[in-house]
């Protein structure tokens, strides 16, 4: 049998630059799949949900990721889910659940800083929906969850899809709060922005230039189909 | 790669290589003897990985203390095992001094300065220590330093890095005018470093020793301990003297 210091994809010999490329994509899918709930919600609620008694505090709370220094963000992350709390230590001793130093975790804290990428796109094609046709589904006697799944979400899909691609560049390229919360870890938790650091770090200047590449590569491609989508609706609307 | 691949990778990085790896949390001194005895191991050991993750020690303990999955602990310094063993986080049982090192003073290639002493001078504007704080390079620096009479000179010159390797590459990229790591690391790069100076071990600092042990809690606690016991046979011992570093005895 053949030593496999890489052994991300099993058989597959992966070394440092594939494994956090690919450790990159998972964390980003799982951190956009995770925050797509609660940013559907809160996309709807702050959209076209009109006022609600507590709004403000719905749209602090989920802008503060975008302003806040990631590290705070982290900071927080690591006392909730670490020893230190009795909810940490609670996930820990009954539940098993392990998120510090693991992907998960890291999944955890990119989903975080991502949501109020989406919220604020996906809010905005949410209310960009003819309000029209949300009463005529009202009057014709739709539920709101009906109208939410067979009207809105129809409706502004390429918004949504712009919302979420937005989202999942933010999770890609999440540093700050991922370091604290999931370490560094070669392999196990080092994303490419992560790997990207430590490379620098240690002076491999010919493998920093490669992650900066192809992260400013898959930025470049999530920001043209971003343009892409929302260009679309713009002129969908023009249109009209 | 297709996409049933990429989904398929997305499991395994969460099981396999908790059943099949080990992770060696090491200091960033020990970056190239321990890629080269991660390989003899795995060779030695019907092909278990070992993953490694370099650091500051000091880092790496605070990672340990917060529940990092690492197997062993690797350290540049008996502090932060001492504090690791403390907490309960490592095997005692296992913990094995296997290497020492001294620190050296070192400058871009293009550079006149002769001695510590020469730091004082005005044309060394920037010296790069690691952070006295978090990495055992650094608090030897300081140590010696000190005893020198030079701290509270250099001190104010100093750009802090968060580990050894940190600290040698401002010196290497010219940001710094000089710097102080460990003489492993020093000989490492020595086409692109000058070394100056070594301090001695033991009369200028406490002398730089390289503990290893088990984490408390590691998943493959055998595997884990053949890996520390391993750093004392003959070609791990081979490696490490070749590279520059003192043996344990």
């Amino acid at each position: 049998m053949q030593a496999r210091p890489n052994s991300l994809a099993g058989g597959i010999r992966l070394n440092d630059f594939a494994s956090a490329f690919l450790l990159s994509l998972l964390v980003a899918t799982t951190a956009t799949t995770l925050m797509l709930p609660l940013g559907l919600w809160a996309s709807y609620r702050l959209g076209v949900g009109g006022p609600f008694p507590g709004r403000w505090l719905v749209e602090v709370f989920i802008t503060l990721p975008l302003v806040l220094p990631p590290t705070v963000v982290g900071y927080a992350l690591l006392l909730i889910f670490g020893r230190g709390t009795a909810f940490g230590r609670i996930l820990q001793d009954d539940f098993g659940i392990r998120l510090l130093f693991t992907w998960p975790g890291a999944a955890i804290a990119a989903g975080v800083m991502a949501l109020p990428l989406f919220v604020r796109t996906g809010a905005a094609a949410l209310a960009s929906v003819d309000t029209e046709l949300i009463e005529v589904g009202r009057t014709l006697g739709a539920s709101e969850a009906r109208l939410f799944f067979s009207v809105l979400i129809p409706l502004s899909f390429r918004g949504l899809l712009a919302a979420f691609t937005l989202a999942f560049a933010r999770a890609l390229g999440e540093f700050g709060a991922t370091l604290m919360v999931a370490g560094s870890i070669p392999g196990r938790t080092q994303t490419l922005p992560l790997a990207l650091y430590a490379a620098v770090q240690s002076g491999d200047d010919g493998l920093a230039l490669r992650y900066a590449l192809t992260l400013t590569l898959v930025a470049l491609v999530l920001i043209s189909l971003v343009g892409l989508w929302s260009g679309r609706i713009a002129s969908a609307r023009g249109e009209r | 790669m297709g996409g049933a691949g990429v989904r398929e990778t997305g499991i395994r990085v969460y099981n396999r290589p908790m059943e099949e790896e080990i992770l060696v949390s090491a200091a960033s001194s020990l970056t190239d003897a321990f890629r080269e005895i991660g390989k003899r191991f795995a060779r030695e050991n019907g092909g278990v990985p070992v993953r490694f993750n370099f650091g500051s020690s000091g880092a790496l303990a605070r990672q340990i203390l917060a529940g990092a999955p690492a197997d062993v602990f690797a350290s540049a310094s008996l502090q932060e095992m001492d504090d690791l063993e403390k907490a309960e986080r490592i095997s005692p049982k296992t913990k094995q001094v296997f290497a020492t090192n001294t620190l050296a003073l070192i400058t871009p290639p293009k550079s006149s300065l002769a001695d510590f002493a020469g730091l004082k001078a005005g044309s060394i504007r920037r010296v790069a220590l690691s952070n006295p704080d978090t990495v055992p390079s650094g608090r030897y620096a300081r140590e010696a330093l000190t005893r020198f009479g030079l701290w509270d000179i250099v001190r104010a010159k100093a750009v802090f890095g968060e580990n050894v390797r940190q600290t040698m590459t401002y010196v290497i990229n010219g940001d710094a005018d000089a710097g102080i790591v460990f003489a492993t690391d020093s000989r490492s790069a020595r086409s692109k470093v000058r070394e100056v100076k070594r301090t001695q071990p033991g009369l200028d600092h406490k002398v730089p020793v390289y503990p290893a042990a088990v984490v408390t809690g590691s998943a493959k606690p055998e595997v884990a301990h053949r890996f520390v016991e391993f750093l004392l046979y003959q070609e791990p011992q081979r490696i490490l003297y070749e590279l520059g570093f003192g043996l344990p005895r």
